[in-house]
């Protein structure tokens, strides 16, 4: 072989190298882990409300439609237009471009066959009242035309619908029979499909590469996990080793950690979820000057200060700055006050004290346990004889759904509107997890709902909101300034009512 | 040359004794030790402790250890509190815990063995598949399980504790009965009228009193662990009762941010532990018939 074929070999194979390397960078999947903190506990899209599940059941089965916050407006997905025929009447137009996994196109009979059978007449369904509690009838007026009634007038309809009704396959629920279809034929419209589901574990998608959103951002991960991870410590851990590539909730005290890497970084978000406790109108509660004291006694700021590092923004009624129908003028204010509940609890007839029993979630939210600690020596010092439970958190939303417990700290995810949320914990009879009626509020979340006119609807929304402070069946407490844990390697903006999309993340290869 | 043979064995025995006795002594002083500090400071918990345990000061949290006779001599903890303080108080309720489960476990193991043994038969067999029975479950679920049922509270933790702690008791004394019950004294007792109950309360269960003793030492180390495996799991006594078990959960998120958090009262959990087994160790070693016959020449 003389030199001049030898440098021809070498050459040759330092291309055939390169093509080959370059062919398997091409083709090598990305592939995003997300730890979070919400449970995934059953393969019926239907059977659990919970923001996160509400996200990633839309990526698989596709958003009906989606809120989008760079806007302020809803956007069509699925639902590309929409109109409201006359108050009660609104006519979806479905687009022709989503498709099944099999292929076949995803009609008006799917989304029918979604709201009447899945959300609304099946037993097993827990998304009825967030949903679509007003929904009387949904009918196919062609095959991708929808046309969907309401019993009474509902102006915020798409903010009970979009990023909530998750879509699934009429054809394949027919066929295979409801457990078969959810557990084994899960049929979606949506950018990825349902890859792997270990309740309790972990859910893993994987993306439909020939699909209209999919096509729109190439970058987006070929394979995304979702791992439940409730400990802090864990999810942070995991997001140092790379373990997880994005991490939900990572607490104040934990962000230099997260920030001393050169590869990670921190994005904080202003939540859309309000932090309150709920107090079912039982004894002790039943009486409105308990219910006030305990608003009273609670030092809000001294807590966001301290513990919470001033990652977090008080509330003085149900909504904060940024959300649809804020008031800043709201009275009344339940300030932090202890001699007033000490006095309110007296007038309530309970001089001496009473005794509570304040039941909090365990690493559910960010700091939950620590948070509700910190209130048992405000809420003492009031003249409560207060105690903290701290249940297994499917216990204590077992029983928060059954309006089993009469005292608790809890959150309401996705309010950038605040109908569904102030229906769902305060209107009469919607669901037993507060209990609460009062029939001047329900008179008025009724005229919310059914005012078209923004204006005249924000002044029933601030009117309502009003009694709300007053007659206190909840005390606000604040929403979270959530800081999230990125990889550098993924562009993605958390958004503030902590639905995650996959389709949304760009990934370095 | 046999007297040959039987002299040099006595003269190792000895000799092993010999090395022992001091070894025993040092475990059973060190043990003891560490026991009977931990009992006191338990007792005298609130004398001790320099601030209320559960008082918060949230202006003064995640202080680190400041030295002895500085206000907060161990630090204090995500809500102001002090971990000193917390860390006295805790050793009662572990304490408690521990001997409460040892006692209840070991009256019922006791008897129920000592009935089992002593009557056979029906009575025998049936006590013998409940210990199968609930022997099968596996300790931590099955505490977690009756957690989970009765709810967060120190009665209920301690009959979570007892469920299956009864047990080794139970077993060990049945076949000790088995043994005593053939015996020429417990023969002669029958001859002399005493009645059934009599002489299992008389005559078997004391000679019993030995052996459980030392399953009861590492019974009460085990209980330590439980209570603060199940408190750690956010199902033991409720967050205002401070015990290890619930310092340490509380410690968790900030273990890589305020060491002293999780150090301290897993320091007590440790140390007790370890008296408790150097105690219950040594305590066989003397109880041991082996050793006797070596002690007495046999």
């Amino acid at each position: 072989m003389n030199r001049r074929h030898r440098q021809t070999l070498v050459v040759s194979l330092a291309a055939l190298i390169m093509f080959v390397g370059t062919r398997v960078e091409t083709n090598a999947q990305t592939r995003v882990s997300v730890g979070v903190t919400e449970t995934i506990e059953t393969h019926n899209p239907y059977g659990d409300s919970v923001s996160l599940l509400y996200g990633i059941w839309s990526e698989v089965t596709g958003p009906f439609c989606t809120y989008s916050y760079g806007k302020g407006d809803f956007e069509g997905r699925l639902a590309e237009r929409w109109k409201v025929e006359n108050p009660t009447t609104w006519i979806f137009s479905l687009s022709k471009n989503y498709k099944f996994n099999d292929g076949s196109p995803v009609t008006a009979e799917d989304v029918v066959h979604s709201i009447m059978t899945r959300v609304i007449k099946d037993p097993q369904s827990k998304q009825k009242a967030s949903v679509a509690p007003s929904i009387v009838n949904a009918e196919a007026v062609d095959k991708f035309t929808v046309r969907v009634i309401t019993d009474k007038p509902t102006a915020p309809l798409l903010s009970f619908l979009c990023d909530r009704l998750i879509v699934t396959s009429k054809a394949a629920f027919d066929k295979y029979g409801r457990a078969a279809a959810d557990k084994e034929h899960m049929m979606g419209g949506g950018p990825y499909r349902l890859k792997e589901l270990i309740p309790g574990q972990r859910l893993v998608i994987a993306k439909r590469p020939d699909h209209p959103a999919a096509k729109k951002n190439p970058r987006a991960p070929d394979e995304v996990v979702y791992r439940v991870m409730r400990e802090t410590e864990q999810r942070v851990t995991a997001l140092l080793n790379d373990e997880v590539q994005i991490a939900q909730f990572i607490p104040p005290h934990l962000r230099q950690r997260v920030e001393k890497s050169r590869n990670l970084k921190i994005t904080p978000v202003d939540s859309v979820e309000i932090m309150f406790l709920a107090m079912q109108p039982k004894p002790p509660f039943d009486k409105k000057e308990v219910r006030q004291a305990v608003c009273h006694a609670i030092n809000r700021d001294q807590i966001i200060a301290t513990l919470l590092e001033g990652f977090a923004s008080r509330l003085d009624g149900p909504l904060g700055p940024g959300q649809y129908g804020y008031d800043a003028n709201l009275k009344p204010k339940l300030n932090y006050d202890p001699e007033r509940a000490k006095k309110l609890l007296a007038q309530a007839g309970f001089p001496g004290g009473v005794d509570v029993e304040l039941q909090t979630p365990v690493g559910r939210y960010t700091l939950d346990k620590q948070l509700t600690e910190a209130m048992i020596p405000m809420l003492n010092a009031a003249g409560f004889r207060a105690r903290l439970l701290t249940p297994e958190w499917a216990t204590l939303w077992a029983s928060v759904q059954k309006g089993t417990i009469p005292f608790y700290y809890m959150g309401r995810g996705s309010v950038q509107d605040p109908s569904a949320a102030l229906h769902q914990y305060f209107h009469t009879g919607e669901t037993p997890r507060i209990g609460y009626s009062n029939p001047k509020l329900d008179e008025l979340l009724d005229k919310e709902q059914q005012e078209f006119d923004p204006k005249k609807r924000r002044q029933y929304l601030s009117q309502a909101m009003s009694i709300l402070t007053d007659d206190a069946p909840a005390c606000f407490m604040w929403r979270h300034k959530l800081l999230w844990g990125l990889n550098n390697r993924v562009e993605y903006q958390p958004l503030p009512d902590a639905r995650i999309y996959a389709i949304d993340m760009k990934v370095r290869r | 040359m046999q007297s040959l043979t039987l002299e040099s064995a006595t003269e190792r025995n000895a000799g092993r004794l010999a090395r022992l006795v001091p070894r025993l002594h040092v475990k059973a002083f060190t043990g003891g030790t560490i026991v009977a500090i931990f009992v006191l400071v338990g007792i005298l918990g609130p004398l001790l402790a320099p601030h209320d345990p559960n008082k918060q000061q949230l202006t003064a949290m995640m202080k680190p250890p400041q030295g002895v006779g500085a206000v907060h001599a161990l630090g204090t903890d995500n809500l102001g509190r002090d971990i000193l303080s917390r860390v006295i108080h805790g050793s009662r309720v572990s304490l408690l815990v521990a001997f409460a489960v040892v006692f209840v476990s070991g009256f019922i193991g006791i008897t129920l063995g000592a009935v089992s043994g002593y009557f056979g038969g029906k009575v025998d067999f049936t006590i013998q598949k409940l210990v199968e029975v609930v022997w099968a479950f596996p300790p931590l679920l099955l505490g977690i399980t009756i957690m989970a049922f009765l709810g967060q509270g120190l009665f209920n933790l301690i009959l979570a504790l007892v469920s299956q702690r009864w047990i080794p008791y139970c077993r060990v004394v049945r076949g000790q009965t088995l043994s005593l019950r053939e015996r020429d004294f417990i023969l002669a007792a029958r001859c002399l009228g005493a009645g059934k109950r009599q002489i299992i309360w008389r005559h078997i269960i004391p000679n019993l009193i030995q052996t459980s003793l030392v399953i009861g030492t590492f019974a009460m180390a085990s209980s330590i662990i439980a209570e603060a495996s199940l408190s750690f799991l956010g199902v033991g006594v409720p967050p205002e009762i401070p015990t290890w078990g619930t310092m340490l959960a509380d410690a968790r998120i900030y273990i890589s941010t305020a060491w002293w958090l999780p150090l301290f009262p897993g320091l007590c959990i440790f140390v007790t532990v370890l008296g408790i087994n150097l105690l219950g160790d040594a305590l066989r070693d003397l109880l041991d018939p082996r050793l006797k016959r070596t002690a007495s020449g046999i």
